[in-house]
């Protein structure tokens, strides 16, 4: 039984369809992002899943059950939401925005108060000093995180985030992206997830769902999707650059073969990298200093070496039909 | 602070008897400083006063359980029927309003009350409405997206966020209302309008002064309590916009 399944949903606002004959299953534990052109209905989507929205006909299930046997707010509450632009709420502190689902749901003081102090803890906040501050004070990535703590609060089963990053410049976003994949490692919560931004949906994703004109046009894993595009679509969905796109997940622990003794010595200390930098970042430095290998250490300690063949094999597309 | 000091004075020494009387000397010469001598000066201030607050309470209530009702309504019509009639009505002259209020409820406080209550009710009535449909959308979707149901939306978050707005319709209200309830003294109310009345009709100068300098001095000192009653709330942490 999958926490989440669409089966045949349509919806139109008014006689616009933006949801065709959608059939999908989210896996528990995984991250699902919903990606596509502007307008394929992937914020529709969204919203048939906490009945912001109802479907025009097909049924959404959720934990088995069809979406309608469940009092709309109940169902909310059970829920996680973060959408873009964040929507703190003005009047309240970080805690009490926080807290919001908890105390919405009847929890005792010190419970809201140990969850909203652990969560900060987990978003990368200090309790101390950001419980009692209201979001004027906040920066954008800060109240960002405060979104994201908020959506977790009551820990619910599943999450549901709209552009949960959108709002923010490209250096608080990677950090932001760190900090939900760090989430992820420890809670595995089932999250399905709306962005615009390709690279942050292979970051992110474990499974990917390209939507086209509100139907699915492929789904999969981002490395399967980029390996072998199903469509046309697909595979200029992904842009011209997708061979660095396949790169964006791996990292270049993933790919280190060691180092004999004598390669040691012939190494300069200027072309390594960092164990933990992505493979797209490697490929850049070393059509950069023109190498074809890299050393890979970990702080100061030399961990082996990086080719470039690797990245070239890992970047290679299978070959049209 | 000051403020408020000097006008809490200045309704003190204009509430004595003795004190009325120098100022009254001292704006019309000692012949023509008459205090008006059917009741105490601070008997006056008193009643105008009660009523007032009393009429401004009721209204407050009705004018913001109006707006929360025409803002929960999906229909605009229902709402723009509301503003329009509000609007009309608010241009009415006092005087006729109470005029054709005394046939039907009688001569005296009563029908005053709630002519008073009327106009109060309006500003009160559009500074809330505004004050809610002005309140960003996003918010709104969030709250319900995150499971408030449709009445803790409006108490725990539409309404505290709509309080600047229904403080401002709240101020110009009681600015109105102290006007107005002068006219009620034609009515046979009470309060400063009592004077202002007597005043004209026996062409006594001073008699009228002694009234619209009282109500004007109240009105300020109304305002006065009323931003300092809210910023305290702000001060102490209640909310911040």
């Amino acid at each position: 039984m999958s926490i989440l399944e669409f089966v045949n949903v349509d919806y139109s606002y008014g006689s616009v369809p933006a949801v065709q004959n959608l059939s999908f299953m989210l896996a528990e534990g995984e991250v699902s992002v919903l990606v596509g052109p502007s307008g394929c209905g992937k914020s529709t989507t969204l919203r048939l899943v906490n009945r912001l929205l109802e479907p025009t006909s097909g049924t959404v299930y959720y934990q088995g059950q069809p979406l309608r046997d469940f009092e709309p707010e109940a169902l909310r509450r059970s829920m996680g939401y973060s959408i873009q632009g964040v929507g703190l709420f003005p009047h309240w502190t970080v805690a009490q925005n926080v807290a919001a689902v908890p105390r919405l749901l009847g929890w005792s003081p010190k419970r809201c108060s140990d969850r909203t102090k652990e969560l900060l803890e987990v978003v990368g906040l200090d309790p101390v000093s950001f419980c009692s501050k209201f979001p004027a004070e906040l920066s954008g990535g800060e109240a960002q995180r405060v979104g994201i703590a908020r959506a977790l609060a009551a820990d619910p089963p599943l999450l549901l985030m709209d552009e949960p990053f959108g709002a923010v410049d490209v250096l608080q976003r990677h950090k932001l992206q760190q900090v939900l994949l760090s989430i992820q490692k420890k809670v595995k919560k089932t999250i399905l997830l709306i962005t615009h931004d390709l690279d942050e949906a292979i970051l992110l994703a474990d499974r990917l769902l390209v939507l086209r004109q509100g139907r699915i046009a492929q789904e999969g894993p981002p490395a399967e999707l980029l390996r072998s595009p199903a469509s046309d679509f697909v595979r200029e969905f992904f842009g011209l650059d997708r061979a660095f796109k396949r790169l964006i997940r791996f990292h270049a622990s993933d790919f280190v073969e060691p180092l004999d003794e004598e390669s040691r010595l012939t190494f300069d200390e200027g072309a390594s990298l960092s164990s933990e930098t992505n493979l797209r970042d490697a490929l850049s430095l070393m059509l950069a200093q023109g190498k074809e290998t890299l050393l890979v250490k970990e702080g100061s300690r030399i961990l082996g070496l990086i080719r470039k063949s690797s990245l070239e094999a890992l970047a290679a597309e299978e070959p049209r039909r | 602070m000051i403020r408020g000091g000097v006008l809490v004075v200045l309704l003190g020494l204009l509430s004595v008897p003795l004190t009325l009387g120098w100022i009254l000397q001292l704006l019309l010469g000692k012949a023509s400083a008459v205090i008006y001598p059917l009741e105490a000066p601070w008997a006056l201030i008193l009643e105008h006063g009660t009523l007032v607050t009393a009429t401004t309470a009721v209204a407050l209530l009705l004018g913001t359980a109006g707006a929360v009702w025409a803002y929960a309504k999906p229909g605009t019509n229902t709402r723009k029927m509301l503003s329009t009639t509000g609007a009309l009505l608010q241009t009415v002259p006092p005087v006729a309003f109470l005029a054709l209020a005394v046939p039907i409820l009688g001569f005296g406080s009563v029908p005053v009350f709630w002519a008073l209550v009327a106009f109060a009710v309006l500003p009160i009535f559009h500074g809330t409405l505004a004050a809610l449909d002005s309140l960003p959308p996003g918010i709104q979707n969030v709250a319900v997206g995150l499971g408030f149901s449709r009445w803790q939306r409006l108490i725990q978050i539409e309404l505290p966020l709509a309080v600047p707005g229904i403080k401002a319709g709240l101020g110009t209200s009681v600015m109105i209302n102290i006007g107005t309830a002068t006219i009620g003294a034609t009515m046979g109310a009470g309060g400063l309008g009592r004077p202002i009345i007597a005043g004209i009709s026996e062409f006594q100068f001073s008699y009228l002064l002694q009234g619209a300098l009282t109500a004007g001095v109240l009105a300020l000192f109304a305002d006065w309590a009323l931003s300092f009653g809210f910023s305290f709330r702000k001060r102490h942490g209640r909310y911040r916009v």
